[in-house]
């Protein structure tokens, strides 16, 4: 597994795996395949639990009357409600014998300092460009698209993301984007998201990617100052995408202003 | 697909295997059904999801006769692939008709995108056929007419609710005086004039700058326990609406250029020009600052509005 080769390895160097594992790292980053890793190490089948707390209060019981080795895996616990999490404690205070649980969360806030406590926090490690890159050859993708997601994309689940888009078209629409955002005129601007996951039932590309391959276009032609800002702009909006819950239409529309009104842009806050 | 479309198919009595209906305009929506179910003589049955009446057709016998299935606002849809894919295929449901109803579809959401040829959107009908309408059944003056629009909000199914009223009443007294009897409706409550929504009035009076009336209205909408993530979300979208309108200078009609409703427009018109352009971005950015500040802790939520306002007017 590109990039985590030293977490698997403290990972096998373990004589006895905790039986409550935090798994830290962003999504696309490899946490379900970590999580397969330990299941391997235990000979344990891996069973990926639902979230709601009407799946935790059934599975509970379940767990506790396993019989041999068996590990669950509670994915993204940011969006699990504040029952479910309260749901889990349980498991935490008097582990049941033969069952391991592996919550993957992006940040550690999203978990109660209770389960905190009592777990064993893995943090996935950040891939390297290189790692990116080599992740995108192993998968026989073409030159273009390793050198494209070397440059935009932070963890493999990107690349494979970036992939599956059609890197052609993706492009293609961010060059679009690039090359008339402030050409168009306020009231039909908007509509350049239209292309883009803006909520969570919508299909479109993801707009962190999104964002990336536009600062490297920005990049690609910094002799212009205005160039430098939007990357700039593009940069401080980027960062606030790492807050979960953040509306991504509103966002979406004031980085839409911002760009359209670099000349007065301030980087402020 | 367009109503015209639909007219055609409802004409020649050939149907597509299924219909989506969205839009806000319940009483058009409703009399389509109608004629469906009439040109099929059929009568439709109501669901609520589409997974029900795949568990219902797989207990029909072969011989059973069509059917038309109505399911109204099925989120589950929306989002499985499993279930998209077996009402695309040819052998589900083939002599019956499905009707989709959903009072709000997104149009970035996958099921709007793959079955966008299917959907019928119901919008409010516009005034001056309102009138049209209106005047078909009630001799009332245009200013009448508009009047009835306004207190309805251009609620088809509403105005027609009304108009019964003053028809029955008519019928009883033998008057026919009806823009007179109109108004004494309205006074006397006996025409429904609904209580104006909290945030709407609110996100009104910030976007024509009546100061001391917003904060009013905003510990009404506190009152009455509005989060102001919701008030600064309807702030938001109004605010970015009125910066289309007021910005726009061409030929084409705004609703289509800019993908918002007729009712929107007129909203919007009435706030233009209140705030320059650069305002109105400056407060969308606002607002968008306080929801980040929300979300990561740095801006306390209870007086997250109150922070824009500062922030907007000084």
């Amino acid at each position: 597994m590109i990039g985590q080769e030293k977490l698997l390895e403290v990972i096998d160097k373990c004589a006895k795996l905790p039986r409550f594992i935090i798994l830290v790292g962003e999504k696309g980053s490899g946490r379900h395949l970590v999580a397969q890793h330990i299941a391997k190490k235990l000979s344990a089948p891996l069973i990926v639990s639902e979230i709601g707390v009407d799946a935790i209060r059934a599975l509970i019981p379940t767990a506790y009357r396993v019989t041999s080795n068996t590990v669950y895996l509670l994915p993204d616990v940011e969006n699990m409600s504040p029952s479910a999490r309260n749901a889990l404690l349980k498991v935490t205070e008097e582990p049941p014998q033969n069952a391991y649980f592996i919550m993957t969360v992006t940040d550690t806030s999203f978990v109660l300092p209770t389960l905190r406590s009592r777990g064993t926090v893995l943090y996935m490690f950040p891939y390297t460009s290189l790692e990116i890159a080599d992740f995108a050859k192993q998968h026989g993708y073409s030159d273009e698209e390793v050198y494209l997601a070397s440059n935009v994309c932070s963890v493999p689940g990107d690349v494979l993301a970036l992939h599956e888009y059609g890197i052609d078209e993706f492009v293609k629409y961010v060059n679009l984007v690039f090359d008339n955002i402030d050409k168009a005129s306020t009231a039909n601007v908007f509509k350049i998201g239209n292309k883009i996951k803006l909520k969570e039932a919508d299909e479109g590309y993801d707009l962190r990617l999104f964002f990336r391959t536009f600062i490297k276009l920005c990049g690609d032609n910094f002799r212009q100052k205005k160039y430098v800002v939007w990357a700039q702009i593009t940069s401080k909006i980027l960062k606030d995408l790492k807050i979960t819950g953040l509306n991504l239409s509103h966002t979406f529309d004031v980085w839409v202003l911002a760009i359209r009104g670099w000349e007065t842009w301030t980087p402020l806050l | 697909m367009d109503t015209a479309t639909l007219k055609s198919h409802i004409k020649q009595g050939k149907f597509d295997k299924f219909y989506i209906f969205t839009g806000p305009e319940l009483f058009v929506r409703s009399a389509y059904i109608q004629q469906i179910s009439k040109v099929r003589d059929i009568t439709p049955r109501t669901f609520e999801t589409f997974s029900e009446i795949s568990r219902y057709a797989n207990t029909l016998s072969l011989l059973q006769k069509a059917s038309i299935y109505v399911i109204i606002d099925d989120m589950n849809i929306l989002s499985d692939d499993t279930l998209q894919s077996v009402l695309e295929r040819s052998d589900t449901f083939k002599n019956d008709t499905i009707i989709f109803v959903f009072n709000v579809l997104d149009k970035r959401n996958k099921f709007y995108k793959r079955f966008k040829d299917h959907v019928i959107e119901f919008e409010y009908l516009q005034s001056s056929i309102l009138r049209g309408y209106i005047k078909k059944d009630l001799k009332l003056s245009d200013k009448g007419c508009d009047y009835l629009i306004d207190v309805c909000e251009q609620d088809y199914s509403r105005i027609r609710l009304e108009i019964d009223k003053i028809l029955n009443f008519s019928k009883i007294t033998g008057r026919t005086d009806y823009d007179k009897i109109l108004v004494e409706f309205l006074n006397n409550g006996t025409i429904y004039v609904p209580p104006k929504d909290a945030i709407f009035d609110f996100v009104d009076a910030v976007l024509k700058k009546k100061k001391k009336l917003a904060y009013e209205l905003l510990e009404d909408c506190k009152d009455i326990g509005e989060p102001s993530l919701v008030i600064l979300s309807v702030l938001f979208s109004n605010a970015k609406q009125t910066l289309q309108v007021q910005s726009y200078t061409g030929n084409a009609k705004i609703t289509e250029v800019a993908g918002i409703t007729p009712f929107q427009v007129k909203l919007a018109s009435a706030r233009r020009d209140i705030y320059t352009d650069e305002q109105l971005v400056n407060l969308m950015t606002l607002v968008r600052d306080a929801e980040v500040g929300i979300k990561s802790g740095s801006v306390e939520e209870p007086i997250a509005v109150e922070y824009v306002l500062a922030r907007l007017w000084g």
